[in-house]
């Protein structure tokens, strides 16, 4: 098979659908790759990276389309995109379809396969491929919210750890899941005050043995919610 | 405040009314991370890396909509950890093959041979949902 990689074209997309590692698995599978020129240079990958473990580099999202039998993407095809797209063609990435109608209609009419990674679900319900990004957000959350609560970004000036004898911030995090499960661990890590809300109570159970001690793990219901809201009185 | 109320499929519930926001105190900060699925908190409205934040009623709302886009390394190899194998084994298989042998490949698929066949994203449309390619993979 020709697996053919497009340099993503969305705004702020800095992502890469295939490493390196990726390359030489394939090959070594007896497949063949197609990558387009800097498809890697968001990411700190460069086309040398790719080209030294057998791949064959072209220097447009046309000759990726048009050679490969599965194009594997991280974002969804954007218009621009819709044309090159080839009846059979396997395309592998997030589409996030039902919130898109135009490209639904179009990818269908298109006579594509559409393999997305947001549905690709294991037996127990689970999301393996949605996962890697909810923990990448639920981190990512607490280094942007201890960025913008610096005065100069409009916050209140708080430092999220506080120091000795002063109070570090409070967060209240809504959603044990995997994201906030993510941002309560690095909020405790800073050593702000962490509140931790959710409904189910077997997950709240297992939360409550694994999260350390900064973390409150609190039944979420609208009262709680307003409480964490105003917080303590500094 | 941490938005972190992710439904897989559906809207995420609001949990938090403008006048919820009175109770913050000024220059309070909200990440609202479920503002993909239309986030969970009244205010919030999607917003980019180039302008990542606006304020209402004194707190600072932050509804970036790809945030993993914005650390692109550590992001693309958590992702490509976890398609990899899968790449490999569509590749190895072929697609019928693998949506046969592998039920959560046969779940991936949202669209074949110019056919809905993700009953969610048919019924989202009213669009025809497809059950021949389920059906094959039976069969076969």
């Amino acid at each position: 098979m020709i697996v053919g990689v497009p340099r993503e074209i969305k705004q702020d997309e800095y992502r890469v659908a295939l490493l390196p590692v990726g390359v030489e698995e394939l090959v070594r599978h007896g497949h063949q790759v197609v990558v387009e020129a800097g498809a890697g240079l968001g990411s700190g990958l460069a086309d040398h990276d790719y080209l030294r473990h057998g791949c064959e580099m072209v220097s447009s999202a046309e000759e990726v389309f048009a050679k490969a039998d599965l194009v594997i993407k991280v974002k969804e095809p954007l218009p621009s995109e819709w044309p090159m797209i080839r009846d059979g063609q396997i395309l592998f990435t997030y589409f996030h379809f039902a919130a898109d109608r135009p490209l639904t209609e179009a990818l269908r009419d298109a006579g594509c396969t559409a393999v997305a990674y947001e549905t690709l679900a294991d037996d127990r319900g689970r999301l393996p491929l949605l996962t890697p990004m909810s923990e990448v957000a639920g981190r990512m959350s607490i280094q942007e919210g201890a960025k913008y609560l610096e005065r100069p970004q409009m916050g209140r000036g708080i430092l999220l750890g506080g120091v000795p004898g002063v109070a570090p911030a409070n967060i209240t995090i809504l959603g044990g899941g995997v994201v906030g499960a993510n941002a309560a661990k690095i909020a405790a890590g800073f050593n702000a005050n962490v509140g931790l809300l959710d409904i189910n109570m077997d997950r709240l159970r297992y939360l409550a043995d694994v999260m350390p001690p900064n973390v409150d793990v609190l039944f979420s219901d609208r009262h709680t919610i307003r409480d964490q809201l105003a917080g303590p009185t500094w | 405040m941490i938005g972190a109320v992710l439904i897989p499929g559906a809207k995420a519930p609001r949990l938090i009314e403008k006048e919820d926001l009175a109770r913050m105190k000024p220059g309070s900060v909200i990440i609202d991370v479920a503002i993909d699925q239309g986030g969970c908190i009244a205010t919030s409205r999607p917003t980019s890396h180039s302008e990542p934040t606006f304020v209402i009623n004194d707190v600072v709302h932050y509804c970036v909509t790809n945030m993993p886009g914005a650390v692109g390394r550590t992001s693309t190899y958590a992702l490509c950890n976890v398609t990899l194998p899968w790449l490999l084994e569509i590749a190895d298989r072929g697609i019928e093959q693998a949506a046969r042998e592998l039920p959560p490949v046969g779940r991936a698929i949202n669209l074949f041979g110019g056919e809905v066949t993700n009953r969610a994203v048919a019924e989202t449309f009213g669009l025809k949902y497809s059950t021949s390619f389920a059906d094959s993979l039976k069969k076969s």
